[in-house]
């Protein structure tokens, strides 16, 4: 930072100084304000390609209102910066359902289950499309299902930080199972791979879900009945 | 009835546009003769007096362009004459090329002496391959007859153009996607700042004009910008070659002068519809889908912005009652999709999930609240694009959205 | 930031129907918080805690489902009299709950056995289904579990100051990935059907190694625009050094290392065989952060020994002995100004960079100082020919070698380790540590010390006994990513460069007649950014791992007296220090 004199920028109504080399992004980052990056690799902050959208900011209100991406604007006095409001919302909601639409939902087999920013990103922006087994660590040979468990993460709402399997317990879906067509049939899959009798499967989605519309695709999909 | 002004195409026809007797006979290259008498100053003066706004699409403020370009002290700076003409349903420039070809190159000598330029890049696209020889051809020419190379007509100044070919991207026609096609690099946007008159292709400072802009420089330095600007109207300037075909009986270039005919007016000078009109494509893939209502609408950039919609590169596409308009924006989303660079998330995503969407509802699969998700989409790509790919892409979508809803509701039931 | 939507007189009601109130319970076990949203908005319903409950509400949170007609006229009251209806818990968002067994057997024969042959009242038939809330009401969000743990409402209540509820959206479109197939390598693998084209990958490649062996390819929307390798050739064919940078910054997990568990699990399995683990000490740093509760990380290494004596090895080495073996090596000869061994061999990705994009540095490489090399040279002499080594490490280029029989990194290590039942955190701390059969024992405990940070200064500390004289060292930053370390010994001035960026190289490499000693760095902090480690994107988790080695560097330098320090380095010049070369 360099600087005799700084700028004045306004972020969320707050009013803020800053280094005029600065970009909006850094500005929030040091003042705790959350905006959510992909692309923005802090080990190489210098490269920002500024190519994911996913930190798009509000730059004034009301009719005159635009939108830029925080990494590369730069801060010069008298911007109005607004990180949250509810069309930022929608639009940063729209870009993560992009990005989550070409992924490979392989969550069970993953190298960064249980670290992955899809969680984050889905819970901040109101996207369900994720299971349990993105929350949780054991991957591989670790997995429940490699051990015989019948454990319904992959079926079910992430969202729980995967508490029970991280403790060696099998999920019991009791989140609800996702009404996915994607989602039911890759499980399917899993459990043929992991040799698991798909008919237990269906007694302990049971459990927790005896009416839902979830089992009666499953039992479609997978070929088998109550 | 409204007439052509062909003040661009004055000679069309009438001269072998390859020979440079035949474009100095009527005149060709006085413009040139008289800037190089003239201060930096003022020629971009007069270029301002004309009120010349870019005829690429952006219908940016040319001699603003100039101006920011001609401040830049780094060397070596660029021009990069921008014949991409990617945009579906627009084939003016390659008219001009065909008819008035050194017109362009003139108008391309004097913007490089107004603003302190001494490499120019034509850019031609990959599926032009007869105009990029013949721009290759016409440059040597020209630097044979000392109107191209270190001293041009024996003067101070020094400029020389390259001619390189595209390979097929639309993207490419926009003005940084451009840069690095010519750097050689994966056509794609940069994100701006900084600015293109700034860090351009090299990261030196560049001018990107369109060949329609740059054909109209050599009548403006030649007769003054006053008299351009005495055509057409005060924020809408001199004329504009609109590309018209579709439904009409006499599909072809037609030079308008701005403010002098309606949208129906062109219509019917392009020989009227056979048929009943139903709507009109204006401004290409990225335009919009406009009802008859719009007939009335004076062509000028201004009533088009009053309106909500914009010219764009000047396309006119009536249709008549037998096209389907989902179809047709299903077309254009496809269009889209493969031709988008893939750099961005809203237009790698959009336009694919658009495409799905639309097909479902084709196939009696979709639901009303689709609809209300191709048009949050649609708001999405808009705003969180990088290029006008992205941002316009959505704009056939949202506009038969709103004046053709009936459609797209009896998909739904 | 306190936002606009709730703030004061934004009325809050909490409401549950029948269920085991176990979200209304766990409001009230916010403590300190509630008070302070009891401030912030005016909850004015709220059964379980407060008398005075009325409606309208703004925002209503709706736990329970509809069991009896009069739930039903409950929820339809609490609808009419809010705008926004929150369904709370797995009750009320799915067909969720214990509760849902109800739906298994008819409700007469449950309601009759209950209540002991009473008839079930007709209102109840149509309930006789468990149903969410949504098939009764229009709900605005959903919050899931059963029940919701408090630091989960609490996010949501906060998320709901700054803006309206938007109503969860499931993905409304099919997962549909390319089809482009796995990019194989001998090291790792590609994976382009998670690429999200954050170009993170591509950006380290091409701007901070200066290799560029992968590139965004294709074009369109879709999964067409994917990272690969030119026409999908696998990474050692091309350009690629196998550093592995790219594992540690992809945000997604689209690179994985090639896994040698199950090899390994074979070669344990083989009675004949004996086992020999060279264990780095650094892998175990990221196996510390990520899969431990430890905190001390000198125990922690103890417990990995005891582990892996556990499940089968036969001696554990620190694989510190190879680094030392090169750089003693490298010392004296950089000492006598020798030109072959100009530049460092002790990262294998360096080695991959010189040979694959400045060859002709290549006359000042001596590949037999390479430390694996030279470590298994003696140790396939010592132990015969039914010795099996596996080497443990961070660093993913060791995969392609061909002189060790296996290669683990941290995580590969901890599936091992908890498949076959073993977990690090019980085991006891192994009494010995590392084994120490094959080097002089005079200098066992330096050995073990971790060479960190720049070669020159390990380096320094041979070249002190080495040449026997005062030295003093001058570090000087040239720009970012190169730093030159100037040694100034008694009769002679070493100069040595580190690029911790090796794209700068393409600068210096006409340099390197001016320099001494030239080290490459290509991973971001050293061994502590190798590319086997689990991934990250924060200086500050790669810092700690230094840290965790520094601490562990200094517990041993403690034990040792100067005294004892400087006999020990005598005692190899003295022994003619046992060195394969």
């Amino acid at each position: 930072m360099s600087s005799i004199r700084k700028v004045r920028v306004k972020i969320d109504d707050l009013e803020v100084l800053a280094d005029p080399e600065e970009k909006v992004l850094d500005v929030c980052r040091r003042l705790g304000i959350h905006i959510p990056t992909l692309c923005y690799n802090p080990l190489l902050k210098e490269e920002r390609p500024g190519s994911c959208r996913l930190c798009m900011v509000a730059i004034g209100k009301g009719e005159k209102v635009y939108y830029r991406e925080a990494c590369k604007t730069p801060v010069r006095s008298g911007l109005e910066v607004y990180t949250n409001t509810p069309d930022v919302h929608s639009l940063r909601r729209d870009i993560v359902e992009f990005l989550l639409a070409r992924h490979r939902r392989n969550c069970w087999d993953c190298p960064i289950s249980g670290n992955c920013p899809f969680v984050e990103l889905c819970r901040d922006y109101d996207v369900e499309g994720l299971t349990v087994c993105a929350e949780c660590p054991l991957q591989g040979e670790e997995c429940l299902l490699s051990r015989g468990e019948i454990c319904l993460g992959p079926l079910t709402y992430f969202g729980c930080g995967a508490s029970c399997t991280k403790q060696g317990h099998y999920c019991f879906g009791c989140r609800g199972l996702v009404p996915h067509e994607d989602i039911i049939k890759s499980a399917v899959e899993v459990y043929k791979s992991k040799g698991i009798d798909l008919q237990k499967v269906v007694e302990r989605m049971e459990l927790f879900s005896y009416s839902s519309g979830v089992i009666e695709k499953f039992c479609e999909i997978a070929g088998v009945r109550r | 009835m409204v007439e052509e002004n062909r003040v661009i195409l004055k000679y069309r026809g009438q001269i072998d546009p390859e020979s440079l007797d035949d474009y100095l006979s009527i005149g060709g290259f006085q413009a040139l003769r008289k800037a190089l008498k003239m201060r930096r100053s003022e020629i971009i003066g007069e270029v301002n007096e004309s009120r010349l706004r870019g005829r690429g699409g952006a219908a940016f403020w040319t001699g603003f362009k100039w101006e920011s370009v001609a401040v830049q002290t780094r060397r070596p700076k660029y021009m990069i004459c921008n014949s991409d003409e990617g945009e579906p349903g627009t084939f003016k420039d390659r008219y001009v090329w065909e008819t008035v070809p050194f017109q362009v190159l003139e108008g391309m000598i004097i913007g490089a002496i107004a603003t302190g330029i001494e490499y120019g890049f034509v850019y031609v696209r990959g599926e032009y391959p007869w105009i990029y020889r013949r721009v290759e051809k016409l440059v040597n020419i020209l630097r044979d007859e000392g109107y191209l190379g270190s001293s041009i007509l024996g003067s101070a100044y020094s400029f020389d153009i390259e001619v390189v070919q595209g390979a097929g991207a639309y993207v490419c026609g926009e003005s940084s996607a451009i840069l690095e096609s010519i750097e050689g690099k994966r056509g794609g946007p940069r994100v701006k700042p900084p600015r293109t008159s700034v860090v351009g292709v090299f990261g030196q400072p560049t001018l990107v004009q369109n060949v329609e802009t740059l054909a109209n420089i050599p009548l403006i330095i030649k007769n003054g910008g006053k008299w351009y600007a005495s055509m057409g109207t005060r924020s809408s300037t001199g004329t504009r070659i609109f590309s018209i075909s579709g439904f009409v009986k006499k599909p072809g270039p037609y030079e308008i002068e701005l403010g002098s005919a309606t949208l129906g007016e062109a219509i019917q000078l392009a020989g009227g519809v056979d048929g009943e009109l139903k709507g009109v494509i204006i401004g290409g893939a990225s335009g919009y889908m406009i009802p008859p209502d719009f007939l009335d609408m004076l062509l000028t950039m201004e009533d088009a912005e009053k309106r909500g919609i914009s010219l764009g590169s000047g396309v006119i596409v009536p249709f008549t009652s037998e096209i389907s308009v989902v179809d047709v924006v299903l077309n254009t989303m496809r269009f889209f999709e493969h031709e988008s660079c893939g750099r961005c998330t809203p237009c790698r995503g959009g336009t694919r999930e658009i495409v799905e969407i639309i097909e479902k509802l084709i196939k009696g699969e979709g639901t009303k609240e689709h609809l209300s998700l191709l048009e949050r989409w649609g708001k999405t790509m808009m705003n969180a694009s990088i290029c006008g790919l992205g941002k316009s892409a959505p704009n056939m979508l949202l506009s038969s959205l709103k004046y053709f809803r009936n459609e797209w509701e009896s998909l739904v039931g | 930031m306190w936002g606009d939507f709730m703030k004061e007189k934004t009325r809050v009601g909490i409401f549950g129907l029948t269920c085991c109130a176990g979200e209304e319970l766990n409001i009230t076990n916010l403590e300190e918080e509630l008070v302070d949203i009891a401030e912030m908005v005016d909850i004015k319903n709220y059964l379980m805690v407060q008398s005075n409950n009325e409606l309208p509400v703004d925002i209503a949170f709706v736990a329970g489902f509809v069991a009896t007609p009069e739930d039903r006229k409950r929820l339809y009251e609490i609808r009419e009299n809010c705008k926004y209806l929150i369904a709370l818990g797995s009750c009320a968002t799915s067909c969720g709950g214990i509760h849902n067994m109800r739906s298994r057997y008819a409700l007469e024969e449950q309601y009759s056995e209950v209540y002991d042959n009473v008839k079930l009242e007709k209102e109840f038939a149509p309930l006789s289904e468990v149903k969410p809330l949504d098939y009764y009401v229009d709900v605005d969000y959903y919050i899931r579990g059963c029940p919701v743990p408090e630091e989960e409402i609490l996010y949501y209540i906060f998320k709901f100051i700054r803006n309206p509820p938007v109503k969860n959206e499931l993905l409304p479109v099919n997962i549909q990935t390319g089809n482009y197939d796995e990019v194989r390598g001998m090291a790792f693998s590609l994976d382009p059907k998670k690429c999200v084209v954050c170009r993170r990958c591509v950006n380290i490649c091409q701007k901070h190694i200066g290799v560029g062996a992968i590139d965004i390819i294709s074009r369109g929307g879709g999964a067409r625009v994917v990272v690969s390798t030119f026409f999908g050739d696998s990474f050692e064919n091309r350009e690629c050094i196998l550093c592995g940078q790219c594992l540690t910054v992809c945000p997604v997990g689209a690179y994985s290392v090639r896994n040698d568990v199950s090899q390994v699990r074979d070669i344990l399995d083989d009675p004949d065989n004996f086992v020999i683990a060279l264990l780095d000490p650094m892998a175990c740093t990221s196996m510390m952060q990520h899969f431990s509760r430890e905190e001390n990380f000198h125990l922690f290494l103890r417990r990995v020994i005891s582990s892996l004596r556990e499940i089968g090895f036969d001696k554990v080495i620190s694989f510190t002995y190879a680094y030392h073996l090169s750089l003693i090596h490298q010392a004296r000869h950089v000492l006598k100004g020798d030109e072959q061994e100009k530049i460092a061999t002790w990262c294998p990705a360096a080695i991959n960079l010189i040979r694959k994009k400045y060859p002709s540095l290549l006359k000042f490489v001596n590949m037999e100082t390479e430390p694996l090399h030279m470590l298994m040279s003696i140790l396939r002499n010592d132990f015969g020919k039914n010795a099996k080594f596996v080497l443990i490490t961070p660093c993913v280029a060791y995969k392609n070698s061909g002189e060790i029989d296996a290669v683990l990194t941290p995580r590969e290590l901890r599936h091992l380790l908890s498949s076959s039942g073993v977990d690090i955190d019980i085991m006891a701390p192994d009494k010995v540590g590392f084994d120490r059969e094959c080097l002089p024992s005079g200098m066992m405990e330096i050995m073990n010390i971790y060479p960190l940070g720049p070669l020159a200064e390990s380096l320094l500390s041979y070249i002190h006994l080495f040449s026997g004289s005062e030295e003093n060292i001058q570090r000087v930053q040239i720009e970012k990513g190169v730093e030159e370390i100037v040694i100034r010994l008694k009769n002679s001035t070493k100069r040595t460069l580190i690029i911790t960026e090796p794209r700068k190289m393409d600068k210096y490499q006409e340099s390197v007649k001016d320099y001494d000693y030239i080290e490459i760095v290509p991973c971001i902090g050293g061994c502590a950014g190798g590319g086997g480690h689990y991934p990250t994107s924060s200086f500050d988790v790669i810092q700690e791992r230094r840290s965790m080695i520094d601490e562990y560097n200094n517990r041993i330098v403690s034990k040792l007296s100067r005294w004892a320090l400087t006999r020990a380095y005598e005692n190899i010049l003295k022994e003619g220090f046992r060195c394969p070369l």
